[in-house]
Formats: C-alpha cells, sequence, structure tokens
C-alpha cells in the first residue's frame, strides 16, 4: 500500500494557461476579497496560483499516478515563492514535479506525505511562483 | 523603493488584524470551480460523512486564501515574496475566521527592506486553526 518512493522527481506534463479576468475576480469572490487591485487588473490574489494549477489539471496526472483514495486525502501545508507579479492576460507556463514522498507518524497511524511542486514561468521567461503544497495521506480507516 | 509606514516595524508588532464573515456553505460551493478544487469532501456532506467527518468542511486554501486577503490589503498583493502555511485544525461552516500577523523580523534583502510575519487565523472561540509565516517588501 505504501506510495512508490520512485515517483519523487516525476515531472508532469507543461500546461500553458493565460489569467482572465473573469477567473480572478470568480476567485476574489468566492473568498470574499474586495481588493480594488484585482478588479483594476493590477495583480492576481496571492493564492490564485492554485487556481492556475487547479483549474488547468496541471499535476493532476502525477496524482493519478499516485493512485490515491480521495477519502484519504488532506492538505497539510501550503507555500508560494514569489519572483514575479501576475495579472490578467499573462500566459503562464506550469511544469508540476513530485518533488518529495515521506512517512510521517499521524493520529490514525503512518501517513504518507507528498509534496507537489508547480512552477510557473511567464512567455517572457520569467519565473513567476513556485508552488509547494503537501499532500497528507492518511492510513486507511479501521 | 516606495516610503512605507511598515518600514519600521519592530518583531512584536501586530498588523492590524482581518475579520471575515462566517464561511459558508454556499462559498465552499463558489471556491470549488473558482479554484479547481472539486472534492467532494467540500461540497458533499454525505461523502464527508463516509470519510468520517461530521460535515463538509472549508478548503485549507480557503483559509489561506483569507490570510492573503490580509497580506495584499495591507502590504500590496505585489509586495509578498513568500506566503506559507500549515493546515492544523478543521475550519467549519459557520466559524468567523479572524487572521493575525505579527512581525518577527524588520531586514534588508536583495535591495529591498522586508519584513518576516507569523501568520494565523483563529475561530470565534480563540481556537486555532492555521499558522503560517510570510515575507513581504514595504
Amino acid at each position: 500500500m505504501a506510495l512508490d518512493k520512485g515517483l519523487i522527481g516525476k515531472t508532469g506534463e507543461a500546461v500553458t494557461v493565460q489569467i482572465t479576468h473573469e477567473d480572478v475576480m470568480a476567485f476574489a469572490k468566492a473568498l470574499g476579497d474586495t481588493n480594488p487591485d484585482y478588479a483594476a487588473g493590477k495583480a492576481v490574489p496571492p493564492t490564485f496560483p492554485i487556481a492556475l494549477t487547479g483549474k488547468s489539471g496541471a499535476g493532476l496526472g502525477l496524482l493519478v499516478s499516485l493512485n490515491l483514495d480521495l477519502m484519504r486525502v488532506l492538505h497539510g501545508e501550503q507555500e508560494f515563492e514569489y519572483f514575479a507579479p501576475l495579472k490578467p492576460g499573462d500566459e503562464v507556463t506550469l511544469v508540476p514535479r513530485i518533488a518529495d514522498i515521506y512517512t510521517k507518524e499521524g493520529k490514525r497511524g503512518p501517513m504518507e506525505m507528498i509534496v507537489l511542486e508547480t512552477t510557473g514561468t511567464k512567455k517572457s521567461g520569467e519565473k513567476a511562483f513556485v508552488s509547494r503544497g503537501v499532500i497528507v495521506y492518511l492510513a486507511p480507516q479501521k | 523603493m516606495a516610503k512605507s509606514e511598515f518600514a519600521t516595524l519592530k518583531p512584536g508588532d501586530e498588523i492590524q488584524p482581518l475579520t471575515k464573515a462566517p464561511i459558508t456553505r454556499e462559498q465552499l460551493l463558489d471556491y470549488g470551480p473558482a479554484s479547481g478544487d472539486m472534492n467532494p469532501i467540500h461540497r458533499d456532506d454525505n461523502f464527508a460523512k463516509a470519510a468520517g467527518y461530521p460535515s463538509v468542511f472549508a478548503h485549507g486554501m480557503v483559509s489561506m486564501g483569507f490570510l492573503g486577503e490580509l497580506l495584499a490589503a495591507r502590504f500590496g498583493a505585489n509586495n509578498i515574496r513568500r506566503f506559507r502555511v500549515r493546515f492544523g485544525a478543521i475550519t467549519w461552516p459557520g466559524d468567523v475566521i479572524t487572521c493575525k500577523a505579527k512581525v518577527v523580523k524588520n531586514y534588508e534583502a536583495e535591495g529591498e527592506r522586508r519584513l518576516e510575519l507569523d501568520l494565523a487565523t483563529v475561530d470565534q472561540k480563540g481556537e486555532v486553526k492555521i499558522t503560517g509565516s510570510a515575507v513581504v517588501a514595504v
């Protein structure tokens, strides 16, 4: 049942997406965030990169290759590093990668931790962000 | 480099907090397609119960989004250099979340003045839900 550690370092398919004003506004609205910079097209919410990966399915292939049971999946940690600002109209290429898989002792037994890292690069070649999510894979329910 | 009232903050100084409206199930339904996270554990009570939870609960990223709102409102979205959180306790529909940030360090790096901040969300009972840190340029 243990996850295949041989998948560490595996890179998923690169996906290129365009940031739309509509997507930025829907994201901000769901959070109840009325920052005027988003309506003005000057910036995107700090956690918006998660929508770029989530909506494009970048990294999904990698997750499918891990064959996870959704009922046992939790989002444990999330980190963003920002290198260049994003705004509507920007085209971003997302490259996902399994950065690490390790085991940790949890309340319900041993948990497996999967670090999924996605790098977002602008069309100009400038790196915009790195998103690093730690997925907790709980032990099966007894 | 823009002159900023934050440039003179010291370790221990608190940033003006942000209290959000109560989390609603409708908001979680909206956040799904807006973020691309359609995990039924946030959308379907029966699924959540089958997975061992009393009801649906908020995506961790909703809480991180609230902290992001605080950081962007105070410092500007494009001035955030790093932002990380650890999802601790689960946040439920009805919870009233307050986002807090406290200065840990005021320093210069890569030609700009930066603050390192400790972050937390707490609910209406004062329970800490998620903790984290951020680096912002001021």
